[in-house]
């Protein structure tokens, strides 16, 4: 599979929180020479997929998503719907697959949406760590700085991986964001965590959930020697961003996303905040010297 | 079948009958130790027909992660069951979620102040 354009449904947070996550990820995939096209208008996705069989009205933000990039692909050229947010993915891909499957849904669902065309099930939906992979040739080709020596641990969360139906891969054993690490010669830290629950939105509730489950991953991945956590959620990194400021002795290990590591790999310095450049510059001058 | 059990078998469109009480669901929830009753534990009060089952605070901790609806071994799919229950209160128009008590909501990402809306809103 090899996608020269994308269309991008970028979602609240993106632009809210994780504005950083975004300038990294399409400077990356513009390097390796993907257009990523952001829709003209989008929808909120609802964060969660709605479980209710009886209530289709909860579908409606993603679909009218669906349908601005089905009026859109016909002047890009493609189907093919990028995210970056895994809360989006999976809403989006379930109910995407919903439609695909009841197509009654879709007909009762179409009823509400008089202003729009109809919806023909014909977009796709990937996150952005699907296209890296697709893309590994790509990456290598452009790197400009070497991951020699740097200790890597996945997170990948939740949404990403289940339910098993819509997965970018083996939610029981993932290994997507590291084969592309391995691909581009880094070390990769195995760790029996990387898809255990950060906590989620509790840490509006009760920050001390959050506390127990992200250091959980942090600690693993720490003691089994990860330099970087790299994660693809902003509300995993969020989290475990919160959770190592908070612990009494924080180990050394960082958290970035991967869109950010592969920033700078390939030399796209000006798309890092001064913050994550020193802290790369740190972990990867720290290495250097080690070895 | 009490009236309760058929809203939520409805709603869910799952089968509380098939739980055969392995405890998968309660191994492998992230949020298990933070719940009144197990995963497993409340498909049992829901298999029993129990008229209290809307009373279970477990489902507010559920953050629909999918861990027990992947490994359910039965489709009984707790995690989709837990939403019916949600839904047995939010549909009166009750909202779960206290907005003013809510910490960290100018720093943490939207996305989590939007999925907790819609887990604990109706």
């Amino acid at each position: 599979m090899i996608l020269m354009k994308l269309l991008y449904y970028p979602g609240c947070t993106v632009k809210r929180n994780a504005l950083e996550y975004e300038k990294a990820s399409i400077a990356v995939l513009e390097k390796l020479g993907i257009d990523v096209i952001e829709l003209d208008k989008w929808y909120c996705c609802g964060a969660l997929y709605s479980l209710a069989i009886d209530d289709l009205i909860k579908h409606l933000g993603a679909v009218r998503t669906l349908v601005k990039a089905q009026v859109q692909s016909r002047n890009v050229g493609t189907n093919d719907l990028l995210t970056i947010c895994p809360m989006c993915f999976n809403v989006l891909k379930r109910v995407n697959k919903l439609l695909l499957e009841n197509p009654d849904n879709l007909e009762t669902i179409s009823r509400f949406m008089d202003e729009e065309e109809e919806y023909k099930v014909g977009v796709n939906v990937y996150h952005i760590v699907e296209i890296l992979a697709n893309n590994v040739d790509k990456i290598k080709e452009n790197m400009v700085r070497e991951l020699n020596g740097v200790k890597i641990a996945a997170y990948y969360g939740c949404t990403l991986l289940r339910p098993k139906e819509i997965a970018v891969d083996d939610p029981e054993d993932p290994h997507i964001i590291e084969n592309l690490i391995e691909e581009l010669g880094g070390e990769i830290v195995n760790y029996p965590f990387k898809s255990e629950c950060c906590g989620s939105y509790q840490v509006l509730v009760n920050r001390d959930i959050v506390y127990n489950r992200s250091s959980l991953v942090i600690n693993e991945a720490s003691r089994r020697g990860a330099d970087i956590i790299v994660t693809v959620c902003p509300l995993c990194y969020y989290n475990l961003k919160i959770t190592l400021k908070n612990m009494k002795r924080p180990p050394t290990v960082r958290i970035v996303y991967i869109s950010e590591l592969l920033a700078y790999l390939l030399g796209l310095d000006t798309v890092l905040s001064s913050e994550t450049k020193s802290l790369f510059e740190s972990v990867f001058s720290h290495t250097g010297k080690s070895m | 079948m009490s009236e309760i059990i058929e809203k939520i078998i409805a709603i869910s469109g799952k089968n509380p009958y098939l739980c055969y009480q392995c405890g998968m669901c309660s191994a492998a929830c992230p949020m298990a130790e933070y719940m009144d009753l197990l995963p497993h534990q409340v498909i049992r009060l829901v298999q029993l027909g129990r008229k209290d089952i809307d009373r279970i605070e477990s489902v507010w901790m559920c953050v629909s992660c999918m861990a027990c609806v992947d490994k359910c071994p039965r489709h009984v799919d707790p995690g989709i069951i837990f939403e019916a229950i949600r839904l047995l209160t939010l549909r009166k128009g009750v909202d779960k979620a206290d907005y003013w008590k809510l910490t960290d909501l100018e720093e943490a990402p939207s996305m989590a102040l939007v999925a907790l809306s819609r887990k604990m809103t109706g």
